[in-house]
């Protein structure tokens, strides 16, 4: 049985949903991490989940049982504010105790428990301190043992580590990441940095416009994109929209726009007549100078501009139609000078068909 | 170069000490030339108006007097004014906004129409006798006015609407996510406002409690009126003693040691709260060395 479940989840305000029909069903010591753009209703969905919004449709089942009104309070989850929202009046240690202490443990219970988060967030000896004089990082820990001390069914986390710079952020993610197992803490963790959701998760719930767009694992999302928000949102893409002219088996005739008509193999077989939206890693495109090349399939364009990134470098590719495609290559092939002529060609199975219709 | 804003700040000073400090002077020469007969002065400096202060007991319960009539008041002032701020900063911005305009309308209403109204509806025949009567609760009117009674509900109308907007200003620092941490960790509603919600206001608190105090230890209108002369406070005592008796140097006196006093007050809270607030530092500061050495 599943932790916790949405079942057609939404919350609507006015005639605007901030969420819409979200179904998801997460497992015991499972990472899920919500990942979109802005404003696509990420926090909301969260929100639902502690009990501060209530979902105008739809349920909420913890461990098999409706808590869609359940308090808050009632819920047994702990929560990180991106803002921490630590108690600024009571000291680190009381901080800490704060679940416990509503849950009237023991004094000595809660005094051995605190000693212990203490010790894992490493701030011993500082229980005493009030958490103005620690810095971003530590505050950030403390609010994670607070969450952490009652052992909470779930760790809820809203864009938690946006406040950290980027050095500490990348550590916390790791550092999080390896309590999460070792705890097996089922958590929920809410962020728009794909990288982040990457190291985090277990599997990624993308959103967009309040609706789910595609449920997960990492590998998956990023070589099986279902649709083409989805495509590229994680990680780079190039996507074309293009009609079928004539499909033969496989390999297909394609007219991208007015200027530019392509023959590719794609990985199945579409309908001649059909309109097709399909995406192409930038690292499974090859790139040659024309003058090397004989025949006269792939793609044709003028090298336009070349990013070094170091271990990859990004190149930029402009086709006949004014469309630019980017290569991105890891430092093995040969050096193309900028302005030159390229043919780039793909394997069909780097071919990501994302999306057909009948032409209208 | 930096602007020195306080350089814009002597003017106000200026203009403070000429119409503050300066009368006061006079009514503290004034003190020290005792009061001969029919508002005659001596020209001899003495401290035998103050002597007077100490020796008659009218003086001394007077003080008391005052004294538990403010403190009593601000008390019900701020417990009345910490539910409201607190519902008021945390509702929707028109609620919010009705409300405050509806206090700080309240406050602008001349003292003596409200006191007019308070005493018409403290009256024997006015709407609290007339409606605990009509319950059953009571047989004949009870005294509310020309008392205490009169005089303490009185002074909290006076210092409540201050007092609330002293404490809104604090309250609505709060940030919700704070309450809301609170909650999703498994504090009741009760528990979130005292263990959180009050420690934090504590500030605005001792500030409003402090003005609301002042403002009663220096209230003439609402004593008099709704004491009706009967409840004598300092303030009635040195109206009394001025106008009706042309004792000048004796309402000097009680005026400078009421100023005196009230400043006291507060330099000693002031000065208490500040100590504890060092003392605590200092002691966690130690427990935190201890707790270091010993693990
Ligand atoms: N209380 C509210 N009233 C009206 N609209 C809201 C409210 N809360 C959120 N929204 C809207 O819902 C959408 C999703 O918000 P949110 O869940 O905060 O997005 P995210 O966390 O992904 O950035 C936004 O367009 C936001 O403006
Ligand atoms: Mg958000």
């Amino acid at each position: 049985m599943s932790t916790l479940e949405l079942d057609a989840v939404s919350k609507r305000y006015d005639d605007f949903y901030a969420a819409k029909r979200l179904s998801l069903e997460v497992g015991f010591g499972e990472s899920v991490v919500f990942l979109g753009p802005s404003g696509c209703g990420k926090t909301t969905a969260l929100r639902m989940i502690a009990g501060f919004v209530t979902p105008t449709e739809g349920r909420i089942l913890l461990d098999g049982r409706d808590i869609t009104g359940l308090s808050p309070r009632l819920r047994n989850m702990g929560m990180v504010f991106q803002n921490y929202a630590l108690f600024p009046s009571m000291t680190i240690a009381e901080n800490i105790a704060f679940g416990l202490r509503q849950r009237r443990e023991s004094n000595q219970a809660i005094r051995q428990r605190v000693g212990q988060l203490l010790e894992l967030i490493k701030l011993e000896g500082r229980g005493d301190s009030f958490c103005n004089e620690l810095s971003g990082g530590q505050q950030q820990r403390v609010a994670l043992a607070r969450a952490l001390a009652f052992k909470p069914q779930i760790l809820l986390m809203d864009e938690s580590l946006s406040a950290l710079d980027l050095k500490l952020r990348e550590e916390m993610q790791i550092e999080l990441r390896r309590l999460q197992r070792e705890m097996s803490i089922t958590m929920i963790f809410v962020t728009h940095d794909q990288l982040e959701a990457m190291t985090l998760a277990d599997r990624i719930v993308v959103m967009n416009g309040g609706e789910i767009q595609q449920v997960g694992a990492p590998p998956d999302l990023y070589g099986r994109p279902e649709n083409e928000f989805v495509a590229s949102f994680i990680g780079k893409n190039n996507l074309f929209w293009a009609d079928v002219i004539e499909a033969r088996g496989k390999t297909s005739t394609l007219r991208l726009s007015e200027q530019l008509t392509v023959k590719l193999e794609l990985p199945l077989p579409v309908a001649s007549g059909s309109r097709l939206a399909f995406g192409i890693r930038p690292e499974r495109i090859r790139m040659t100078v024309a003058s090397q090349v004989s025949g006269n399939d792939g793609l044709v364009g003028t090298l336009t501009d070349q990013q070094f990134l170091g271990n990859i470098t990004h190149h930029f590719v402009l086709l006949g139609d004014g469309k630019t495609v980017l290569v991105e290559t890891s430092g093995k092939e040969e050096r193309v000078a900028t302005g030159s002529s390229v043919v780039l060609h793909f394997d069909s199975d780097a071919i990501r068909i994302l999306d057909q219709r009948s032409r209208a | 170069m930096r602007n020195k804003w306080e350089h814009y700040l002597w003017l106000p000073l200026i203009f403070s000490l000429l119409l503050l400090v300066v009368p006061q002077f006079s009514f503290v020469k004034s003190s020290f030339y005792a009061d001969l007969e029919f508002g005659a002065v001596s020209e001899i400096v003495s401290l035998d108006s103050y002597r007077v202060l100490f020796s008659e007991e009218i003086y001394r319960n007077a003080f008391f007097r005052t004294l538990y009539l403010s403190a009593g008041a601000t008390c019900i002032s701020l417990i009345l004014a910490l539910p409201t701020a607190y519902s008021m900063s945390r509702s929707g911005r028109l609620v919010a906004s009705v409300g405050l305009n509806a206090i700080i309308a309240i406050s602008l209403v001349s003292i003596s129409v409200k006191l007019l109204g308070l005493n018409v509806m403290l009256a024997g025949s006015g709407v609290i006798n007339q409606s605990l009567i009509a319950l059953g609760l009571i047989d004949t009117p009870i005294q509310l006015l020309n008392n205490r009674i009169g005089v303490l509900v009185g002074l909290v109308q006076y210092t409540l609407p201050i007092t609330i907007l002293m404490l809104y200003s604090v309250m609505s620092t709060i940030p919700a996510q704070i309450e809301e941490a609170a909650h999703i960790h498994g504090a009741t509603r009760s528990a979130t406002f005292f263990r959180l919600i009050v420690p934090l206001a504590s500030g605005g608190l001792l500030n409003g409690g402090l003005i609301a105090f002042n403002m009663c230890m220096g209230a003439f209108t609402s004593p008099l009126i709704l004491g009706g002369g009967r409840v004598l406070t300092i303030p009635v005592l040195i109206q009394q003693k001025m106008i009706a008796e042309a004792k000048y140097s004796v309402a000097a006196a009680l005026s400078v040691s009421l100023v005196l006093f009230v400043f006291a007050v507060n330099l000693f809270l002031g000065l208490a709260i500040s100590r504890r607030q060092k003392l605590s530092r200092r002691r966690r500061a130690w427990h935190a060395r201890l707790q270091g050495e010993v693990t």
